[in-house]
Protein backbone atom coordinates (compact mmCIF):
# COMPACT_ATOMS: atom_id res chain seq x y z
CA UNK A 1 0.00 0.00 0.00
CA UNK A 2 1.27 3.48 -0.77
CA UNK A 3 0.48 6.84 0.64
CA UNK A 4 1.99 10.21 -0.14
CA UNK A 5 0.85 13.79 0.07
CA UNK A 6 2.35 14.89 -3.20
CA UNK A 7 3.59 13.50 -6.48
CA UNK A 8 7.26 14.28 -5.89
CA UNK A 9 7.41 12.33 -2.66
CA UNK A 10 5.32 9.57 -4.17
CA UNK A 11 7.77 9.32 -7.04
CA UNK A 12 10.75 9.24 -4.68
CA UNK A 13 9.18 6.50 -2.59
CA UNK A 14 8.41 4.53 -5.73
CA UNK A 15 11.94 4.97 -7.05
CA UNK A 16 13.47 3.79 -3.78
CA UNK A 17 11.14 0.82 -3.52
CA UNK A 18 12.18 -0.17 -7.04
CA UNK A 19 15.85 -0.44 -6.06
CA UNK A 20 17.13 -4.03 -6.08
CA UNK A 21 17.06 -5.46 -2.58
CA UNK A 22 14.50 -3.00 -1.20
CA UNK A 23 11.27 -4.54 0.08
CA UNK A 24 9.67 -1.46 1.59
CA UNK A 25 10.13 2.28 1.99
CA UNK A 26 8.93 4.73 4.58
CA UNK A 27 9.55 8.47 4.84
CA UNK A 28 9.11 9.91 8.31
CA UNK A 29 9.28 13.50 9.51
CA UNK A 30 11.65 14.21 12.38
CA UNK A 31 8.70 14.26 14.78
CA UNK A 32 7.81 10.70 13.83
CA UNK A 33 4.90 11.42 11.50
CA UNK A 34 4.87 9.12 8.48
CA UNK A 35 4.83 11.30 5.37
CA UNK A 36 4.82 8.58 2.75
CA UNK A 37 5.33 4.89 2.53
CA UNK A 38 5.24 1.88 0.33
CA UNK A 39 5.47 -0.89 2.82
CA UNK A 40 3.56 -3.92 4.01
CA UNK A 41 2.58 -3.83 7.66
CA UNK A 42 2.30 -0.89 10.00
CA UNK A 43 4.12 2.17 8.57
CA UNK A 44 4.15 4.00 11.92
CA UNK A 45 5.80 1.05 13.60
CA UNK A 46 8.32 0.64 10.80
CA UNK A 47 8.91 4.37 10.54
CA UNK A 48 9.74 4.59 14.23
CA UNK A 49 12.88 2.59 13.54
CA UNK A 50 14.08 5.19 11.04
CA UNK A 51 13.45 8.04 13.48
CA UNK A 52 15.10 6.26 16.41
CA UNK A 53 18.21 5.41 14.44
CA UNK A 54 18.34 8.72 12.60
CA UNK A 55 18.17 10.75 15.80
CA UNK A 56 20.80 8.58 17.49
CA UNK A 57 23.12 8.81 14.49
CA UNK A 58 22.89 12.58 14.40
CA UNK A 59 23.70 12.87 18.11
CA UNK A 60 26.52 10.33 17.97
CA UNK A 61 27.99 12.08 14.94
CA UNK A 62 28.04 15.33 16.91
CA UNK A 63 29.53 13.68 20.00
CA UNK A 64 32.37 12.08 18.06
CA UNK A 65 32.76 14.91 15.54
CA UNK A 66 32.05 12.54 12.68
CA UNK A 67 29.35 14.49 10.88
CA UNK A 68 27.83 14.60 8.34
CA UNK A 69 25.70 11.53 8.85
CA UNK A 70 25.33 9.62 5.59
CA UNK A 71 23.47 6.43 6.31
CA UNK A 72 22.91 3.77 8.94
CA UNK A 73 22.02 0.12 8.95
CA UNK A 74 20.37 -1.68 11.82
CA UNK A 75 19.54 -5.36 12.11
CA UNK A 76 16.42 -6.12 14.12
CA UNK A 77 15.48 -9.75 14.34
CA UNK A 78 15.56 -10.98 10.77
CA UNK A 79 15.07 -7.51 9.31
CA UNK A 80 17.67 -5.11 8.02
CA UNK A 81 16.74 -1.45 7.87
CA UNK A 82 18.73 1.22 6.06
CA UNK A 83 18.21 4.77 7.29
CA UNK A 84 19.09 7.89 5.32
CA UNK A 85 18.74 11.42 6.63
CA UNK A 86 17.16 14.13 4.54
CA UNK A 87 16.77 17.82 5.32
CA UNK A 88 13.50 17.46 7.21
CA UNK A 89 12.89 13.74 7.37
CA UNK A 90 14.34 10.26 7.59
CA UNK A 91 14.00 7.62 4.92
CA UNK A 92 13.79 4.02 6.04
CA UNK A 93 14.47 1.29 3.51
CA UNK A 94 13.68 -2.29 4.44
CA UNK A 95 16.12 -4.65 2.81
CA UNK A 96 15.90 -8.14 1.48
CA UNK A 97 18.09 -10.48 3.51
CA UNK A 98 20.47 -10.87 0.58
CA UNK A 99 20.78 -7.18 -0.22
CA UNK A 100 24.08 -5.36 0.30
CA UNK A 101 23.35 -2.35 2.54
CA UNK A 102 26.31 -0.46 1.10
CA UNK A 103 25.17 -0.98 -2.48
CA UNK A 104 21.58 -0.07 -1.71
CA UNK A 105 22.75 2.97 0.26
CA UNK A 106 24.81 4.17 -2.67
CA UNK A 107 21.93 3.79 -5.08
CA UNK A 108 19.44 5.32 -2.68
CA UNK A 109 21.63 8.35 -2.04
CA UNK A 110 21.94 8.83 -5.79
CA UNK A 111 18.19 8.45 -6.24
CA UNK A 112 17.63 11.07 -3.54
CA UNK A 113 20.15 13.40 -5.15
CA UNK A 114 22.42 13.28 -2.12
CA UNK A 115 26.19 13.15 -2.10
CA UNK A 116 27.96 9.92 -1.27
CA UNK A 117 26.15 7.83 -3.81
CA UNK A 118 29.19 5.73 -4.37
CA UNK A 119 29.17 4.24 -0.86
CA UNK B 1 41.43 -12.30 30.86
CA UNK B 2 40.93 -8.53 30.77
CA UNK B 3 39.06 -6.62 28.12
CA UNK B 4 42.02 -4.60 26.92
CA UNK B 5 43.77 -7.26 24.82
CA UNK B 6 40.46 -8.07 23.15
CA UNK B 7 39.88 -4.44 22.22
CA UNK B 8 43.43 -4.19 20.94
CA UNK B 9 42.82 -7.20 18.74
CA UNK B 10 39.77 -5.50 17.23
CA UNK B 11 41.79 -2.35 16.72
CA UNK B 12 44.25 -4.38 14.67
CA UNK B 13 41.68 -4.83 11.91
CA UNK B 14 42.46 -2.68 8.87
CA UNK B 15 40.46 0.54 8.99
CA UNK B 16 39.66 0.38 12.72
CA UNK B 17 40.92 3.27 14.81
CA UNK B 18 39.50 2.40 18.22
CA UNK B 19 36.91 0.49 20.20
CA UNK B 20 35.15 0.61 23.51
CA UNK B 21 32.75 -1.51 25.50
CA UNK B 22 29.58 -0.27 27.19
CA UNK B 23 27.31 -2.02 29.62
CA UNK B 24 23.55 -2.22 29.12
CA UNK B 25 23.10 1.17 30.80
CA UNK B 26 25.58 2.71 28.37
CA UNK B 27 28.37 3.20 30.91
CA UNK B 28 31.85 2.72 29.44
CA UNK B 29 33.33 -0.47 30.85
CA UNK B 30 36.59 -0.54 28.88
CA UNK B 31 38.09 1.55 26.15
CA UNK B 32 40.94 1.60 23.70
CA UNK B 33 40.02 4.69 21.74
CA UNK B 34 42.19 7.46 20.29
CA UNK B 35 43.16 9.94 23.01
CA UNK B 36 41.27 12.66 21.17
CA UNK B 37 38.05 11.25 22.56
CA UNK B 38 37.28 12.02 26.18
CA UNK B 39 35.50 9.74 28.57
CA UNK B 40 32.52 12.10 28.52
CA UNK B 41 32.21 11.83 24.75
CA UNK B 42 32.30 8.04 24.90
CA UNK B 43 29.87 7.92 27.81
CA UNK B 44 27.43 10.10 25.85
CA UNK B 45 27.69 7.77 22.87
CA UNK B 46 27.31 4.72 25.10
CA UNK B 47 24.14 6.10 26.66
CA UNK B 48 22.69 6.99 23.28
CA UNK B 49 23.39 3.56 21.90
CA UNK B 50 21.99 1.84 24.98
CA UNK B 51 18.82 3.93 24.75
CA UNK B 52 18.52 3.27 21.03
CA UNK B 53 19.01 -0.46 21.35
CA UNK B 54 16.54 -0.64 24.25
CA UNK B 55 14.01 1.53 22.43
CA UNK B 56 14.18 -0.48 19.23
CA UNK B 57 13.97 -3.78 21.09
CA UNK B 58 10.96 -2.56 23.04
CA UNK B 59 9.22 -1.16 19.98
CA UNK B 60 9.80 -4.19 17.80
CA UNK B 61 9.96 -6.94 20.43
CA UNK B 62 12.93 -8.32 18.61
CA UNK B 63 16.61 -8.46 19.34
CA UNK B 64 18.61 -5.59 17.92
CA UNK B 65 21.77 -6.89 16.30
CA UNK B 66 24.35 -4.49 14.90
CA UNK B 67 23.98 -0.78 14.30
CA UNK B 68 26.26 0.55 11.61
CA UNK B 69 26.47 4.34 11.40
CA UNK B 70 28.30 5.80 8.41
CA UNK B 71 29.44 9.42 8.49
CA UNK B 72 31.46 11.57 6.13
CA UNK B 73 34.62 11.20 8.21
CA UNK B 74 34.17 7.93 10.01
CA UNK B 75 32.06 4.94 10.85
CA UNK B 76 30.79 3.56 14.13
CA UNK B 77 29.74 -0.07 14.31
CA UNK B 78 27.91 -1.01 17.50
CA UNK B 79 27.52 -4.71 18.12
CA UNK B 80 24.96 -5.86 20.64
CA UNK B 81 26.64 -8.11 23.20
CA UNK B 82 23.33 -8.69 25.04
CA UNK B 83 24.88 -7.24 28.20
CA UNK B 84 25.83 -4.06 26.40
CA UNK B 85 27.47 -2.82 23.23
CA UNK B 86 30.86 -3.24 21.64
CA UNK B 87 31.49 -0.01 19.73
CA UNK B 88 34.06 0.06 16.96
CA UNK B 89 35.22 3.26 15.30
CA UNK B 90 36.76 3.17 11.86
CA UNK B 91 37.10 4.72 8.46
CA UNK B 92 33.94 5.35 6.39
CA UNK B 93 34.97 2.59 3.98
CA UNK B 94 35.63 0.08 6.77
CA UNK B 95 35.10 -3.47 5.53
CA UNK B 96 32.36 -4.52 7.94
CA UNK B 97 32.09 -8.20 6.91
CA UNK B 98 35.84 -8.50 7.42
CA UNK B 99 35.58 -6.68 10.75
CA UNK B 100 32.81 -9.05 11.82
CA UNK B 101 35.14 -12.03 11.53
CA UNK B 102 37.25 -10.56 14.31
CA UNK B 103 34.53 -8.76 16.23
CA UNK B 104 32.26 -11.78 16.59
CA UNK B 105 35.11 -13.78 18.08
CA UNK B 106 35.95 -10.82 20.28
CA UNK B 107 32.40 -10.69 21.62
CA UNK B 108 32.67 -14.32 22.59
CA UNK B 109 35.95 -13.58 24.37
CA UNK B 110 34.45 -10.53 26.06
CA UNK B 111 31.62 -12.64 27.42
CA UNK B 112 34.14 -15.15 28.76
CA UNK B 113 36.18 -12.34 30.30
CA UNK B 114 33.09 -10.87 31.93
CA UNK B 115 32.15 -14.25 33.40
CA UNK B 116 35.66 -14.91 34.68
CA UNK B 117 35.94 -11.60 36.47
CA UNK B 118 32.57 -9.91 36.87
CA UNK B 119 33.92 -7.68 39.63
CA UNK B 120 37.01 -6.82 37.63
CA UNK B 121 34.74 -5.63 34.86
CA UNK B 122 33.53 -2.90 37.16
CA UNK B 123 37.00 -1.61 37.86
CA UNK B 124 38.43 -2.28 34.41
CA UNK B 125 38.71 1.44 33.67
CA UNK B 126 41.50 1.62 36.22
CA UNK B 127 43.60 -0.55 33.93
CA UNK B 128 46.22 1.34 31.91
CA UNK B 129 44.02 2.09 28.94
CA UNK B 130 44.48 5.07 26.69
CA UNK B 131 41.44 6.75 28.18
CA UNK B 132 41.79 6.90 31.98
CA UNK B 133 38.13 6.43 32.63
CA UNK B 134 38.20 6.59 36.40
CA UNK B 135 39.94 9.94 36.32
CA UNK B 136 38.20 11.41 33.32
CA UNK B 137 34.70 11.53 34.68
CA UNK B 138 34.56 14.03 37.50
CA UNK B 139 31.03 15.00 36.57
CA UNK B 140 29.79 11.43 36.77
CA UNK B 141 31.23 9.82 39.88
CA UNK B 142 28.61 7.10 39.72
CA UNK B 143 30.34 5.74 36.63
CA UNK B 144 33.90 6.24 37.82
CA UNK B 145 33.17 4.48 41.10
CA UNK B 146 30.25 2.25 40.28
CA UNK B 147 27.55 2.18 42.89
CA UNK B 148 26.19 -1.22 43.83
CA UNK B 149 24.09 -2.45 40.95
CA UNK B 150 20.36 -2.63 41.21
CA UNK B 151 19.05 -6.08 41.98
CA UNK B 152 19.71 -8.31 38.96
CA UNK B 153 16.76 -9.07 36.81
CA UNK B 154 15.26 -12.40 37.88
CA UNK B 155 15.92 -15.17 35.39
CA UNK B 156 12.24 -16.02 35.45
CA UNK B 157 11.51 -12.76 33.64
CA UNK B 158 13.34 -14.17 30.65
CA UNK B 159 10.52 -16.68 30.27
CA UNK B 160 7.88 -13.97 30.39
CA UNK B 161 9.79 -11.95 27.81
CA UNK B 162 9.98 -15.07 25.67
CA UNK B 163 6.23 -15.60 25.97
CA UNK B 164 5.61 -11.96 25.03
CA UNK B 165 7.98 -12.25 22.08
CA UNK B 166 6.15 -15.37 20.97
CA UNK B 167 2.80 -13.58 21.17
CA UNK B 168 4.13 -10.67 19.12
CA UNK B 169 5.54 -13.03 16.52
CA UNK B 170 2.24 -14.88 16.32
CA UNK B 171 0.43 -11.60 15.81
CA UNK B 172 2.67 -11.06 12.80
CA UNK B 173 1.41 -14.45 11.58
CA UNK B 174 -2.11 -13.05 11.63
CA UNK B 175 -3.39 -14.35 14.97
CA UNK B 176 -5.04 -11.51 16.84
CA UNK B 177 -3.82 -10.47 20.25
CA UNK B 178 -7.26 -11.01 21.74
CA UNK B 179 -7.38 -14.57 20.43
CA UNK B 180 -3.93 -15.24 21.84
CA UNK B 181 -4.99 -13.86 25.21
CA UNK B 182 -8.07 -16.06 25.14
CA UNK B 183 -5.83 -19.07 24.61
CA UNK B 184 -3.51 -18.00 27.42
CA UNK B 185 -6.38 -17.41 29.82
CA UNK B 186 -7.85 -20.79 28.94
CA UNK B 187 -4.52 -22.48 29.59
CA UNK B 188 -3.98 -20.63 32.86
CA UNK B 189 -7.43 -21.67 34.09
CA UNK B 190 -6.58 -25.29 33.30
CA UNK B 191 -3.35 -24.98 35.24
CA UNK B 192 -4.78 -23.09 38.18
CA UNK B 193 -4.87 -26.04 40.55
CA UNK B 194 -1.18 -26.79 40.04
CA UNK B 195 0.17 -23.27 39.45
CA UNK B 196 -2.21 -20.81 41.15
CA UNK B 197 0.33 -17.97 40.93
CA UNK B 198 -0.33 -17.79 37.17
CA UNK B 199 -3.83 -16.43 37.70
CA UNK B 200 -2.66 -12.80 37.66
CA UNK B 201 -0.08 -13.15 34.91
CA UNK B 202 -2.31 -11.53 32.28
CA UNK B 203 -3.42 -8.05 33.28
CA UNK B 204 -6.92 -6.77 32.50
CA UNK B 205 -5.50 -4.70 29.64
CA UNK B 206 -3.99 -7.77 28.05
CA UNK B 207 -0.35 -7.43 29.05
CA UNK B 208 1.90 -9.99 30.70
CA UNK B 209 2.86 -8.72 34.14
CA UNK B 210 6.21 -9.99 35.48
CA UNK B 211 5.43 -8.33 38.82
CA UNK B 212 2.56 -10.76 39.31
CA UNK B 213 4.97 -13.59 40.00
CA UNK B 214 5.91 -14.34 43.62
CA UNK B 215 9.56 -13.49 43.15
CA UNK B 216 10.27 -13.98 46.85
CA UNK B 217 9.46 -17.65 46.42
CA UNK B 218 12.52 -19.87 46.82
CA UNK B 219 11.09 -22.20 44.19
CA UNK B 220 12.12 -20.35 41.04
CA UNK B 221 12.30 -23.58 39.12
CA UNK B 222 8.77 -24.48 40.12
CA UNK B 223 7.65 -21.09 38.87
CA UNK B 224 9.51 -21.71 35.65
CA UNK B 225 7.68 -25.01 35.23
CA UNK B 226 4.39 -23.15 35.52
CA UNK B 227 5.35 -20.74 32.76
CA UNK B 228 6.64 -23.61 30.65
CA UNK B 229 3.25 -25.29 31.08
CA UNK B 230 1.54 -22.13 29.78
CA UNK B 231 3.90 -21.98 26.80
CA UNK B 232 3.33 -25.66 26.18
CA UNK B 233 -0.43 -25.18 26.24
CA UNK B 234 -0.20 -22.20 23.91
CA UNK B 235 1.89 -24.24 21.47
CA UNK B 236 -0.62 -27.07 21.60
CA UNK B 237 -3.45 -24.70 20.71
CA UNK B 238 -1.36 -23.18 17.93
CA UNK B 239 -0.90 -26.55 16.30
CA UNK B 240 -4.66 -26.79 16.04
CA UNK B 241 -5.06 -23.24 14.73
CA UNK B 242 -2.09 -22.93 12.36
CA UNK B 243 -1.37 -26.54 11.53
CA UNK B 244 1.58 -28.48 12.89
CA UNK B 245 4.21 -27.40 10.38
CA UNK B 246 3.42 -23.69 10.58
CA UNK B 247 3.15 -23.72 14.35
CA UNK B 248 6.48 -25.49 14.70
CA UNK B 249 8.16 -23.12 12.25
CA UNK B 250 6.71 -20.05 13.96
CA UNK B 251 7.81 -21.28 17.37
CA UNK B 252 11.31 -22.21 16.23
CA UNK B 253 11.63 -18.82 14.54
CA UNK B 254 11.35 -17.17 17.93
CA UNK B 255 12.86 -19.75 20.23
CA UNK B 256 16.13 -20.58 18.49
CA UNK B 257 17.57 -17.07 18.52
CA UNK B 258 16.13 -16.27 21.92
CA UNK B 259 17.67 -19.35 23.48
CA UNK B 260 21.10 -18.53 22.06
CA UNK B 261 20.95 -15.14 23.74
CA UNK B 262 19.49 -16.31 27.06
CA UNK B 263 20.96 -19.74 27.47
CA UNK B 264 22.39 -18.97 30.91
CA UNK B 265 18.98 -18.01 32.30
CA UNK B 266 17.32 -21.08 30.80
CA UNK B 267 20.01 -23.27 32.35
CA UNK B 268 19.72 -21.54 35.72
CA UNK B 269 16.00 -22.28 35.72
CA UNK B 270 16.75 -25.94 35.11
CA UNK B 271 15.29 -25.88 31.62
CA UNK B 272 18.34 -26.13 29.42
CA UNK B 273 17.20 -26.47 25.82
CA UNK B 274 14.08 -28.40 26.82
CA UNK B 275 11.69 -25.88 25.34
CA UNK B 276 13.11 -26.45 21.85
CA UNK B 277 10.80 -29.41 21.20
CA UNK B 278 7.89 -28.36 23.34
CA UNK B 279 5.82 -27.41 20.32
CA UNK B 280 5.94 -31.02 19.16
CA UNK B 281 5.12 -32.67 22.45
CA UNK B 282 1.72 -33.88 23.72
CA UNK B 283 0.21 -32.04 26.65
CA UNK B 284 0.77 -33.39 30.15
CA UNK B 285 -2.16 -34.22 32.39
CA UNK B 286 -2.15 -30.82 34.10
CA UNK B 287 -3.81 -29.46 30.98
CA UNK B 288 -6.61 -32.02 31.11
CA UNK B 289 -9.74 -30.99 29.25
CA UNK B 290 -10.81 -30.03 25.76
CA UNK B 291 -8.90 -27.43 23.81
CA UNK B 292 -10.21 -23.92 23.36
CA UNK B 293 -12.12 -23.09 20.20
CA UNK B 294 -11.86 -19.57 18.89
CA UNK B 295 -14.77 -17.86 17.20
Amino acid sequence: MSSAPDGTLQAAVGALKALPGVTGTVVVARDGVVIAHDIAGNPEKEGAVAVYVGHAAAKIGQSLSLSPFRWAVVGIGQETVLVIEQQDSYVGLFLDERASPAMVAGRALSALGLQGGSA
Amino acid sequence: MSFEPILKEINGVVGVSGSFLCDEEGAVVASDMPVAYSHEQLAAVGRLLAQTVAGLALARRKKVKDIDLVFGTGRLVAKNTVKGCLCILGAPDLNVPFLNLTADLAIRDLKHAAKEAPQAAQVEPAAPLEVPLAQAAPAEPAEAVPAPEAAPRPAIHVLIDFLELLLTHLEEHGIGRQDLLKILSHRIRRLNAVYPFLSTLVTPDGQLDPASLPLDSPDQRGMAEGLVAVIHGLCFSLRGIMGEAKAEAAYAGVYDEYYVNHRAEFVSLGLGDRLRKIVQEPLPSAHAGVDIHLD
